[in-house]
């Protein structure tokens, strides 16, 4: 399913990153980093709720806009019920939708704002996310203090909080168009090697956007998938080539590996994931490079992989999601 | 009766029915499951290659080490202490115990685990690793709900494994040498 936007607006957006994200190439583009994984709080969960509020925060600020000001906000994080989208965004805005995209929920805000926007319900809307390492660990995986044999193949949960402000008011970057994925399963079951669960959905909305729109590869500046680590990034790109002759070539990149500096950076493995990490990285340098107009469109596509471990354990396989965003300088 | 039957397999090959099961059906699966056999043969071919030879090297090292690092503490226990031998291997699990248990706390053993694997995982330091680790990720959540319930989260399955294979063993044992 492909949608086209007239007239919304991404007005500006706010970045709060982590340590691992500090020692990254990209930090200097953050709005705020962290050297302590605690945010000053006493617990992970709260470190992220944290994140979420002090996010929120440094983009009113720069807006200039009061709690109230907000129509809508729309967001989604890892952690079970949604809890650090719900706690952080209490008392602002003046309706909520929680939503759960796993690491594609950057996108779903966007495009289920986008849609409110564009049908004149509302004016403007804040899309948050969020996720936070060690939150994610103890949720999804070992207590973080243990040590997990974690294979080359696996991706790291990146900390931080990103939101973005949509409005109808006209502004230099605009969403222009949106594909809403679907859910895809081709079997895979290795929790450990997220980029190969992951990189089917991108082929399915990738294609899909491309059919729809009649668009290709060119008509893009930059394609940019959320999460899916190296060793994802090369099964797209071999399978795009060989199935459908697609050459993605050099206009195509991952977030998660542009997060950090894989070459230094040991601990993150295969690159970054997490809902935040598609967020921090479009929010923070392509958008600043949209506003400079040196490029013209970028398409996004954050992917999340719908991942249960009690699921996993019964037996299931992992399914994953990919949604698709246009966004273009006016 | 031989001209009715291949009257019948004619028949039988220009029905519709053979047409689609013999013909267009493993046509279709092989269209259906061709994608799926190679999307797997493509993520097999960028597979992420991991260095065994190192880790064994890593964990053949450093779980000798333990184990010598055990001994000597026994014998010194056992020499210059005058403990008996059994006495001095208990005293030795409980220091390794707590060593691991101190190191989890302070924060940089779950870095040598990653990099020992198993040579420290196998001994009793990965068994106290796993139960500190828990503790301490769920202390916030209190003494009852959080590190009472938790604490095991790693380590029960192990335990529980460890005394049903004791009762069986020994089962065995008592059926084949009796008490003694």
């Amino acid at each position: 399913m492909t949608f086209y936007f007239q007239n919304v607006y991404l007005k500006d957006t706010a970045t709060v990153g982590g340590p691992y994200e500090q020692k990254g190439p990209l930090s200097h583009y953050f709005d705020k980093t962290y050297s302590d994984l605690y945010f000053g709080e006493d617990s992970w969960e709260k470190a992220e709720i944290h994140l979420v509020k002090e996010s929120i925060q440094i983009l009113l600020n720069k807006l200039g806009l009061k709690d109230d000001d907000v129509d809508l906000v729309i967001g989604g994080d890892l952690l079970n019920q949604i809890t650090a989208t719900t706690y952080g965004t209490v008392g602002i805005g003046k309706s909520f939708a929680g939503i759960y995209g796993a690491c594609s929920s950057s996108t779903l805000g966007i495009i289920l704002a986008s849609c409110l926007i564009e049908g004149g319900f509302i004016h403007n809307a804040l899309c948050v996310v969020s996720s936070h390492n060690m939150s994610s660990e103890k949720q999804f995986r070992y207590p973080t203090e243990y040590g997990s044999l974690r294979p080359n193949s696996a991706t790291f949960t990146s900390t931080g909080g990103a939101c973005s402000f949509l409005s109808n008011q006209r502004d230099t970057v605009r969403v222009e168009c949106a594909t809403l994925g679907r859910i895809v399963d081709y079997n895979q079951n290795d929790a450990n090697d997220m980029g190969r669960v992951m990189a089917p959905s991108v082929i399915d909305t990738l294609t899909r956007h491309f059919e729809e729109t009649g668009r290709s590869v060119e008509d893009y500046d930059l394609i940019l998938t959320g999460d899916l680590g190296k060793y994802g990034v090369e099964i797209v790109k071999d399978y795009m080539k060989t199935n459908y002759g697609i050459v993605l070539g050099k206009r195509y990149s991952d977030c998660g590996v542009m997060l950090y500096d894989l070459e230094h950076q040991v601990e993150v493995k295969a690159g970054g994931s997490g809902p935040a990490c598609s967020a921090l990285v479009t929010y923070s340098y392509i958008y600043s490079l949209l506003k400079k107009k040196r490029f013209k469109r970028v398409l996004l596509l954050a992917t999340g992989a719908l991942f249960s471990p009690i699921l996993l354990f019964q037996k299931e396989n992992i399914d994953s999601i990919c949604h698709a965003v246009s966004l273009e300088v006016v | 009766m031989k001209i009715k039957y291949y009257k019948n397999l004619e028949q039988i090959y220009n029905s519709k029915f053979f047409c689609i099961v013999f013909f267009f059906l493993p046509i279709l699966l092989m269209v259906i499951f061709m994608k799926n056999i190679s999307y797997d043969e493509i993520a097999d071919k960028h597979k992420a290659v991991d260095n065994k030879r190192n880790h064994i090297l890593w964990a053949f090292i450093s779980g000798g080490l333990v184990g010598f690092f055990g001994e000597v503490l026994i014998e010194v226990l056992c020499r210059y202490f005058s403990y008996s031998r059994n006495d001095a291997s208990s005293i030795m699990i409980v220091f390794f115990i707590f060593c691991s248990s101190c190191f989890t706390a302070l924060g940089f053993f779950d870095k040598l685990v990653e990099k020992c694997r198993c040579g420290l995982l196998i001994p009793i330091t990965g068994f106290a690793h796993s139960m500190t680790s828990s503790a301490l990720d769920y202390k916030k959540e209190g003494p009852i709900y959080g590190i009472g319930s938790n604490l095991f989260r790693l380590a029960g399955s192990v335990i529980l494994y460890g005394i049903v294979s004791a009762w069986f063993f020994g089962m065995i044992r008592y059926l084949i040498g009796g008490i003694g």
